[in-house]
């Protein structure tokens, strides 16, 4: 087995210490760490995302691979820097105004992060403007609503009422989640992507991104 | 009525089994560790309190089926701002099993808080001679503006210090809030949650 393939393997089973002694040695070794990047850690990443999308691992599992990879990022992102590693895309992510809740909104940026995205974290009670505001700044891909309230999932039309005024509708892909919402919800808001859970957000957003680049 | 000391810790088993992880889990030694680990903090974390009033029902949250001016007993709980604020923190270290774990304990302990409350609530009725008729759950059993009627009888902003939002959110958002309906001279205590009721899908509790 060759060592980024070690790498994905120890991250796969939330073995944090084996996976920054591997990096280490990969970057020793003087493998290009964007092949560390991409085929060690991020490959983890997105098996143990497939994984959990066939109920074959539990939330538990993914959380450990994900503090692997970013133990074994924290090592590598000097090099990836070094060598001008440039993120998958970048996204806005937030939960809409009215809703305080955050934690969907963490699980859905730590796999966005291990799909290899660069994150903006624009937090809770979000108001319309500001995601837009961020996105312009930072020049996003995507932006993420969550909302987790009934009451509160309404505020995602705002965004994207605010999006299509400014006539920036088609520059970003929008994407929503959180309990109350579903697909249709999404379609009548005009959204891009609705996914149930975090797993799925990275792989839709990836395969978005991805698409919208080629 | 203010409750401020709570003979209540945390389960462990309720904890992980709510974020999936049970005996038989690849992992479970070391989830099971790291609650071992972060579990006094946790406790450090959070700042426990119940408050609740007895009043009517008012005009604003009445209905058909609950008619203004039924006798009720207003009751809102929290674990504070700090422990949601620790799990964040732990989320934005990388730390992600402990910041899931810190916001399940917050849950957990609310939860508990909930469980604890009820034996107070009822001697307190019992003393009153009042009997507990129903709970009622916003937005189940009666309107989420329910929630902002608790909010201002039982003054929670002024004594706790908890906020709400338009969205009838509470902040620190590890808040829950119940209204019980009371009658003169009955005995009867009716003061549980209902699971079979409950549209908490996903809850781990109404799965057992």
């Amino acid at each position: 087995m060759s060592l980024v393939d070690e790498i994905s393997e120890y991250l796969q089973k939330g073995r944090a210490k084996n996976v920054k002694t591997l990096v280490e040695q990969a970057i020793e070794e003087g493998i290009n760490p964007k092949i560390i990047l991409n085929e060690g850690l991020l490959s983890g990443m997105m098996i143990i995302g497939a994984k959990f999308k066939n109920n074959e691992v539990f939330v538990p599992e993914v959380l450990v691979a994900a503090r692997a990879m970013n133990v074994g990022l924290s090592v590598l992102e000097p090099k990836l820097i070094e060598v001008g590693n440039k993120p998958i895309g970048k996204a806005v992510v937030g939960t809409v105004k009215g809703d305080l809740h955050d934690i969907g909104k963490n699980l859905v940026i730590m796999m966005l992060k291990g799909a290899g995205f660069e994150i903006h974290d624009v937090g809770v009670d979000v108001e319309a403007a500001t995601y837009i505001e961020k996105a312009e700044e930072v020049g996003a891909d995507i932006i993420c609503m969550s909302a987790l309230l009934t009451t509160t999932m309404t505020n995602m039309q705002a965004c994207i009422d605010q999006l299509k005024e400014k006539g920036l509708r088609d520059k970003y892909i929008v994407m929503v989640g959180g309990a109350p919402v579903n697909d249709s919800f999404a379609k009548q808001i005009g959204a891009d992507f609705y996914t149930p859970d975090a797993a799925s957000a990275a792989e839709v957003a990836k395969e978005a991104v991805l698409s919208k680049k080629s | 009525m203010l409750i401020t000391k709570f003979l209540v810790k945390c389960n462990k088993e309720n904890v992980l089994s709510s974020i999936d992880c049970f005996e038989d889990s690849p992992i479970f030694e070391q989830v099971a560790e790291e609650f071992d680990a972060i579990e006094e903090t946790a406790y450090e974390m959070i700042k426990p309190y119940a408050l609740f009033e007895i009043g009517e029902i008012t005009e604003n949250i009445a209905s058909e089926l609950i008619p203004a001016g039924t006798k009720a007993l207003y009751l809102i709980m929290t674990v504070g701002a700090m422990i949601s604020e620790w799990s964040n923190e732990l989320f934005h270290e990388g730390n992600y099993l402990a910041g899931l774990l810190a916001n399940s304990m917050a849950d957990d302990y609310l939860f508990q808080i909930d469980d604890f409350v009820k034996g107070v609530i009822q001697k307190e009725c019992q003393n009153r001679n009042l009997g507990i008729l129903k709970r009622l759950e916003a937005p189940l059993d009666i309107a989420i503006e329910a929630q902002r009627a608790v909010w201002e009888i039982t003054k929670a902003k002024e004594v706790l210090g908890i906020n709400m939002n338009a969205s009838y959110m509470y902040d620190p958002v590890k808040s829950m809030s119940h209204i019980f309906l009371l009658e003169e001279g009955l005995d009867e205590y009716h003061i549980d949650h209902d699971c079979s009721k409950c549209m908490a899908f996903q809850c781990h509790k109404k799965n057992k």
